[in-house]
């Protein structure tokens, strides 16, 4: 089952601050409780544990994801595949920085996920409404506290 | 003493089974007994890369995982059994469980084996599947466009076949015709929802190489035979024993991968391995039904004269051919074309389609649904399109009853019946006159009232065997019984169906008492087993009673000669002057001089006095293959009222005439009727299991799918006539899938009808609010 997301919160603080916390696992990490672990192969390449509730459902999915097409202080994209059993996940995020101000950034993002197995035929119903929420406000999460890390 | 024959007496395997007396498959217990569980493929669609069952093996419990590479030349491919003539049928390999690719959600990839059902299913999320996923395709129509992902090398372009079948010259009555209306319809994929699960539990005695299998299946003798080819093991040494079984409706036909995987699990870990589905299994890997895209049409004079029926037809087979599936869209459908009506010239094309869904096979009705409603909806188009009462247009073109039996465009013979009795009794009852003028009032005062009719005939008791070879079924279609009289009168009978729900328990030992004239008490009767039971073919097709009831009939007329024989000897008098009287063999005009049935079951199987060559004992067995198949036929007629505002459907009235011949037990008939009805309102307003393009199943529990609940179901008016078949001994015909075939199409064309004024002239079932306030809002010509 496909789904898409999509905002484009402001934040306050520089372009290389923002994209600085982008690029960094653990920072992002740090925003969502359902991040239980993150661990960088390398750069671009990230090995995640995250737990999903659906309904009744919980899961917890081992994922694999990667970084690429990486402007610098511009934009980059996020391809992440999950494993958990009876269920899989894929995503692909692209996010896009605009300078609106010297220190006023909109993060613009697009989610595209796919979600298949048990998560997808017990949860269906719920499926969607859980996902755009968790995705929104992740992305909402990321930007207030990028703000308050600036501000401080 | 009162026949049993035609009286309403309760079922009798009734109070063990809602008592929690019955015993299904998961209550079988033995010692040592395992636990499997199915690794399933969360993916319509990918290659495997790799299957990781380290971890699982060494999981707390765990006796064995078992993949495709382990079973590789021991578990041969899950067999399709029809294989459909002249139609180019590709049946690629389905592999028990998948080595290299999936092509499913719930594709079986690797099988535990534990002490316990926990310990199985906690080692399932330990086995690590690498897959590649690809494109997945889901509808039958699409699936045969360029283009699409293809599921199996062996079938090009996914069309598993092309059938065809014509009678009449349809084009040329087409070019011909003054009127011509057409549709596309879907008959959406449904999910057959049996209340029990499927089960399978296997023991082998190695000492004898004897394997025994339990299993839910509406077949033993099928399954013997599949699990004999799958295995590789001696028919002989297999024993399938089908106990209590909780409803199929034709998804418990099938040999499916789980039954032949634990049946080898049992025989190489030496352990008995029990495997039983949760729901949420049921709803993602046994079978599913129907699953049309259909392009069809309807020609006919200008005053009401139907004149032919062409289709196109795009029937979705899942991603694997199940065991039955091939025959179901074809053979049991195209046949069906001219319905209950003189349509001399039909042509159609059934086009079967591989697709990464659940393989799809029979579910109650199996094809004739498909032909009914796709028949019953073109003549209500027709008729509305000439300006014609659609009852009056089914009045000009149904089958005369002088006109019987009555050979249709396709070349089938019905058998019997008065259609229009039917048509007439049911439009008296639900008077349908008045609600016309009550239609026109209300919709005067902004109040939509809809009616539907829906003149059914469908094509069951399946059937002669030489038939069954023709179409390539692989197998017989008689069946048999035997009658087995114990030396106090008290009878076992054996029988080769195997009824799950269907109450043959009841009407097959009230067949038997009537011939013996003994109490039903003192008659058993026994099925399932392969050990106990003779050759049978199984319950499905409406065909126990038709067939394996006129088997046994005859098998107990076979017991009662020789009895009779026997009391000639006994009364040192003629046979010619006996005579049958309230359970006893008479001398006519001397009715002191008699043998009671119980006397001659005792001197018979005591053997101290028989005639000259007579052997011992009072029994017989006895097959019955019919001559031809048996019609049943009848008029739905449904009264509706839609809400405009909300889409709304509330059925007002529900009026049935059914004829299935003459009754053993009018109270099971009608039962019959009333589940196939609530089956039939549930698919034409409520049921669909909807597939994501990407193939994932999202109506995977009963939160999603909508299965009828008891306050959503009209009163249903349950009336009949009562027209013999010539085609069995006992004159019946078949009654578990007429209430299904005959509701669909009345549900629907009623709130067509109530819709018409809008200008509305088909809504695709099922007809949720919804669905019948987009269409509402569309005829409007407001936004959807």
């Amino acid at each position: 089952m496909r789904m898409r997301f999509g905002g484009a919160p402001e934040i306050r603080a520089t372009r290389a601050a923002v994209w600085k916390a982008l690029l960094d696992p653990h920072f992002v990490a740090s925003v969502s409780t359902a991040i239980e672990r993150v661990d960088a192969k390398d750069p671009t390449h990230f090995s995640v544990v995250a737990g999903l509730g659906v309904g009744m459902l919980k899961v917890r999915f081992t994922i694999d994801a990667e970084l690429f097409d990486i402007v610098e202080l511009q934009s980059a994209k996020l391809k992440a595949r999950g494993k958990a059993p009876g269920s899989t996940l894929q995503v692909t995020t692209g996010f896009t920085l605009t300078e609106l101000e010297p220190s006023l950034v909109r993060l613009a993002w697009t989610a595209e996920s796919e979600v298949g197995g048990t998560v997808a035929s017990v949860g269906a119903r719920l499926l969607e409404g859980t996902a755009r929420r968790l995705a929104e406000e992740f992305w909402q999460d990321f930007a207030d506290k990028v703000s308050a890390t600036a501000a401080t | 003493m009162a026949t049993l024959f035609g009286s309403g007496i309760k079922r009798r395997e009734d109070p063990r089974l809602i008592t929690g007396s019955g015993t299904f498959t998961d209550d079988i217990k033995l010692p040592g007994l395992t636990f499997a569980a199915m690794v399933r493929s969360p993916y319509a669609h990918a290659t495997i890369r790799k299957i990781d069952t380290a971890a699982a093996a060494q999981a707390p419990g765990v006796i064995a995982v078992i993949t495709g590479k382990d079973i590789a030349g021991k578990v041969g491919p899950v067999p399709c059994a029809f294989n459909v003539p002249n139609c180019d049928l590709k049946l690629p390999p389905h592999p028990a469980l998948a080595t290299n690719k999936v092509r499913y959600v719930g594709d079986a990839v690797a099988m535990i084996v534990a002490t316990s059902r926990a310990a199985a299913r906690d080692a399932v999320d330990l086995v690590d599947v690498d897959y590649d996923p690809l494109p997945a395709t889901v509808d039958p129509e699409k699936a045969v466009q360029p283009g699409t992902a293809q599921l199996h090398d062996e079938v090009p372009g996914n069309v598993a076949f092309t059938w065809h079948v014509a009678g009449g010259d349809a084009d040329q009555a087409f070019a011909q015709a003054a009127v011509k209306v057409s549709l596309r319809i879907v008959q959406q994929r449904l999910l057959p929802t049996a209340m029990e699960p499927r089960s399978a539990v296997a023991s082998y005695n190695k000492a004898t190489g004897q394997l025994t299998l339990w299993a839910t299946s509406q077949n033993p003798h099928i399954h013997r035979f599949l699990t004999s080819v799958t295995l590789g093991l001696p028919e002989h040494k297999i024993r399938v024993i089908s106990p209590d079984v909780g409803g199929g409706f034709g998804s418990k036909i099938p040999g499916y991968a789980d039954e032949f995987l634990v049946a080898y699990a049992a025989m190489t870990l030496g352990r008995s391995v029990k495997w039983t589905e949760d729901r949420s299994e049921n709803y993602t890997v046994t079978t599913h039904g129907r699953d049309h895209v259909e392009y069809v049409e309807m020609c006919g004079t200008g005053d009401g004269t139907i004149t032919g029926l062409r289709t196109k037809i795009h029937a979705g087979l899942g991603a694997y051919a199940s065991t039955a599936a091939p025959g179901v869209p074809t053979i049991l459908h195209g046949l069906m074309y001219s319905g209950a009506y003189t349509i001399p010239n039909v042509k159609g094309t059934v086009i079967g389609a591989y697709t990464n869904t659940t393989p799809v096979d029979a579910y109650r009705g199996a094809g004739r649904p498909e032909a009914t409603y796709l028949i019953e909806r073109l003549v209500d188009c027709y008729a509305r399109r000439i300006g014609m009462d659609p009852a009056l247009v089914r009045r000009k073109n149904l089958i005369p009853a002088d006109k019987m039996p009555y050979t249709v465009a396709t070349g089938i013979t019905y058998d019997s019946g008065d259609y229009h009795a039917a048509l007439d009794k049911a439009m008296e009852l639900i008077d349908y006159r008045g609600f016309r003028e009550r239609q026109e009032k209300a919709r005067k005062d902004g109040h939509y009232l809809g009616i539907g009719v829906s003149s059914y005939t469908e094509i069951c008791g399946l059937g002669p065997s030489q038939v069954a070879g023709q179409i390539g079924f692989g197998g017989g279609l008689y069946e048999s019984a035997i009658v087995r009289v114990y030396p106090t009168g008290m009878v076992r009978a054996y029988i080769g169906t195997r009824p799950h729900g269907q109450g043959e328990e009841t009407t097959f030992a009230q067949i038997v008492a009537d011939e013996f004239g003994v109490p039903i008490e003192n008659v058993e009767i026994v099925a399932g087993d392969t050990e106990s039971t003779p050759q049978g073919w199984g319950t499905y097709g409406s065909r126990t009673t038709a067939v394996g009831g006129a088997a046994l009939k005859n098998a107990a007329v076979k017991v009662k000669e020789k009895a009779k024989k026997l009391a000639a000897h006994l009364l040192e008098a003629n046979e010619a002057d006996l005579e049958w009287h309230d359970g006893k063999f008479q001398v006519k005009g001397s009715p002191a001089q008699a043998k009671a049935f119980g006397e001659l079951a005792l001197m018979a199987n005591v053997a101290w006095n028989m005639p000259a060559g007579m052997e011992p004992g009072l029994e017989a067995s006895a097959f019955f293959d019919p001559t031809n198949f048996v019609f049943p036929y009848g008029t739905h007629i449904a009264t509706v009222d839609v809400d405009l505002e909300t889409g709304e459907v509330t059925v007002l009235r529900y009026v049935c005439v059914d004829d299935c011949g003459p009754h053993i037990n009018p109270m099971i008939v009608e039962g019959q009727v009333h589940g196939g009805v609530i089956q039939g309102v549930g698919e034409a307003l409520q049921e669909i299991a909807v597939y994501s393009d990407d193939g994932q199943l999202m109506t995977g529990t009963m939160m999603d799918y909508a299965v009828p609940k008891a306050s959503q179901m009209p009163t249903i008016e349950s009336h009949f006539t009562y027209t013999p078949t010539p085609v069995n001994p006992l004159g019946v015909k078949g009654i578990g899938e007429a209430g299904t075939i005959g509701s669909v199409p009345c549900i629907v064309n009623a709130v067509v009808d109530a819709l018409a004024p809008l200008g509305i002239t088909h809504i695709d079932k099922p007809l949720t609010p919804a669905r019948v306030w987009a269409a509402i809002q569309q005829a409007k010509g407001g936004a959807r």
